[in-house]
């Protein structure tokens, strides 16, 4: 596995990033304000500590615009990961797509 | 739902969906994704399959049908090394063939259980938590055993939480897969201990992961609970044994099943590690004991898949009982094709590490007359369950693995635990551990056991039914 699609595992090991990832990418650009409010049960420090690990792998990039810092998505995209996980159920389908070849599925 | 991963793929075949669904249904399940190994399409039936890791290993992987609609679709749960649900769907193509497509949504598991082994630094658990760290086995042979284990550590916890048994810190639960293997133990037993700093570690592992964190957790000082059948090892300060012992199992059952067949001749059959090795060793006594002899005896490595030589062996040995420590897919694989030889009427098994997810697996025509005996079998009828049972249920539906013996040893232990917290005032492991320790909590059975008593086990035989109660505390 490359080390950009390691990180992105890791920083998509948890639901709140995921959370995070695709709200960002329906909105563009967003202060950490605005994000932390999707969250009504988690502490801003949380989503800012979130927003750290995301950054950290490039999956989101961190602009400051006055005293705002605005989010939005980094250059190493989530496709990475699931491009692996289809490719995990994707073998599975080959054997299929095999035997309809050879006329017996 | 808000951050669920889930994608499809698929592939074509120049079939009618109804061919292909007669040849689906007729068993011919070669080919077929995640159905491979299905030995009937029914709702409730347990499969097997292997997926193709992109490095190149096979992920041992199970889950179980939810839903069947003839020649249209199939729906499965996954339940190990993660959870997630897999559809399968068959549709007409505008050429008369059909596109089979494979809809995967993923729990929140899997992309922890990819980065694990790699990257066992990222931690996943929340901060200000009580932090209960399950290790299971939820992929490698005996995967199978894992789901309900998780299970029975998620309502544990949860039922903690509900009481605020740890005041403002919430319970939080943290699951590492020991993959069956001592390596990956040694790393998540690393993330569990050293990453997440749990409060707590509750090991339902293997003896032979057992020997390989052991090491490290004497000298972190770790709070470790073994809730797994093993072998009496040396408890430490620290360290407690929950699980049943060798002579738990054996020393009423063997007897049982040899009066009850009027046989004497046995053939011990185990895996080649620690655990099946000490079933060995305690069968010798009791066997002996009980004025029976041993007719051969064979251990194979976990992982093994084929078993003609030994079944052959056990033929030719003049046994007619056989003492099975197998464990997991090894078990059922050798169940499997030990009913296919047509030996199973012939002989009466009583197999240690049988229970139900195992069953499931195996079939119960395939597994018919097999006992075994383990602390708890979950009882079949809604109105004989106990609470436990009967919570369990209500969370997991009638669908999910039963509970088995060692999810029921997890449960309790994380619910011990909590009481030795209680009375410590501390999760200090030292203090938990007197507490533990302390008389207040005398009357707990998995206390009892783990100061060397020898305890009753229930003895089961597998009928169309499911488990059947042969005797209850034996």
């Amino acid at each position: 596995m490359p080390d950009s699609a390691k990180m992105a595992f890791s920083a998509m090991a948890d639901s709140t990033r995921r959370s995070i990832l695709q709200i960002l990418s329906k909105d563009v650009e967003l202060p950490v304000s605005t994000l932390a409010e999707r969250f009504p049960g988690v502490t801003r420090a949380a989503i800012s500590s979130h927003l750290r690990v995301l950054r950290d792998a490039d999956m989101v990039v961190e602009k400051r615009r006055g005293q705002f810092r605005i989010y939005s998505l980094g250059p190493n995209r989530a496709e990475d990961v699931l491009e692996f996980l289809l490719d995990v159920y994707q073998n599975d389908v080959d054997s299929f797509a095999a035997d309809s070849e050879s006329g017996r599925l | 739902m808000a951050g669920e991963l889930s994608f499809f793929v698929h592939a074509d075949s120049a079939k009618t969906p109804g061919e292909l669904w007669e040849q689906l249904a007729a068993g011919d399940t070669t080919g077929w994704p995640v159905l491979r190994n299905c030995r009937r399409l029914v709702v409730g039936e347990a499969v097997m399959f292997d997926i193709a890791h992109p490095e190149g290993s096979a992920i041992q992987s199970s889950g179980r049908i939810v839903n069947v609609v003839t020649a249209q679709r199939v729906d499965l749960v996954q339940e190990t090394p993660w959870g997630g649900r897999i559809r399968i769907d068959l549709n007409h193509t505008s050429d008369g063939g059909t596109r089979i497509t494979v809809r995967v949504k993923l729990g929140a598991e899997c992309l922890p259980w990819f980065t694990a082994a790699s990257d066992p630094g990222s931690t996943t658990g929340a901060p200000g938590s009580h932090k209960i760290g399950l290790l299971a086995p939820l992929s490698g042979p005996a995967g199978l055993l894992g789901r309900a284990v998780a299970n029975a550590a998620t309502l544990a916890v949860e039922e903690l939480n509900a009481n605020s048994a740890f005041g403002r810190r919430p319970a939080e639960l943290i699951v590492a897969d020991d993959r069956t293997d001592a390596t990956a133990a040694l790393a998540a037993f690393h993330r569990l201990a050293v990453t997440e700093h749990c409060d707590v570690i509750v090991a339902s592992i293997s003896s032979a992961s057992m020997q390989a964190i052991r090491p490290g957790a004497l000298a972190r000082g770790t709070l470790l609970l073994s809730a797994a059948m093993s072998e009496r090892g040396k408890s430490g300060a620290n360290y407690f044994q929950f699980g049943e012992t060798p002579l738990d199992q054996l020393a009423a059952s063997v007897p049982r099943l040899m009066s009850a067949t009027n046989s004497r001749n046995w053939f011990i059959l185990g895996s080649d590690y620690i655990w099946p090795r000490s079933i060995g060793m305690v069968a010798h006594e009791v066997i002996e004991r009980n004025h029976g002899s041993i007719a051969g005896e064979h251990y194979q490595p976990l992982g093994t898949t084929r078993f003609d030589e030994v079944i052959e062996s056990i033929s030719k040995s003049g046994a007619d009982l056989i003492l099975s420590s197998l464990v997991g897919i090894d078990a059922v694989l050798f169940e499997r094709a030990f009913f296919d030889s047509g030996l199973r009427s012939k002989y009466r098994t009583l197999a240690t590490n049988f229970d139900d997810s195992l069953l499931d697996h195996t079939g119960r025509a395939a597994a018919d007359g097999i006992w075994s005996t383990q602390d708890y079998f979950m009882p079949t009828l809604a109105d004989e369950m106990d609470a436990v049972a009967r919570r369990y249920r209500a969370r997991f539906g009638d669908l999910a693995p039963r509970l088995s013996s060692m999810a029921k040893s997890t449960y309790d232990s994380i619910h011990l635990y909590s009481q030795a917290v209680g009375i410590a005032k501390s999760s200090e492991p030292a203090e938990v551990s007197a507490a533990l320790r302390s008389a207040r909590l005398g009357g707990s059975r998995l206390l009892s056991r783990e100061r060397g008593e020898v305890l009753t086990t229930d003895l089961v035989e597998v009928t169309a039914a499911g488990f059947r109660h042969v005797e209850s505390r034996i």
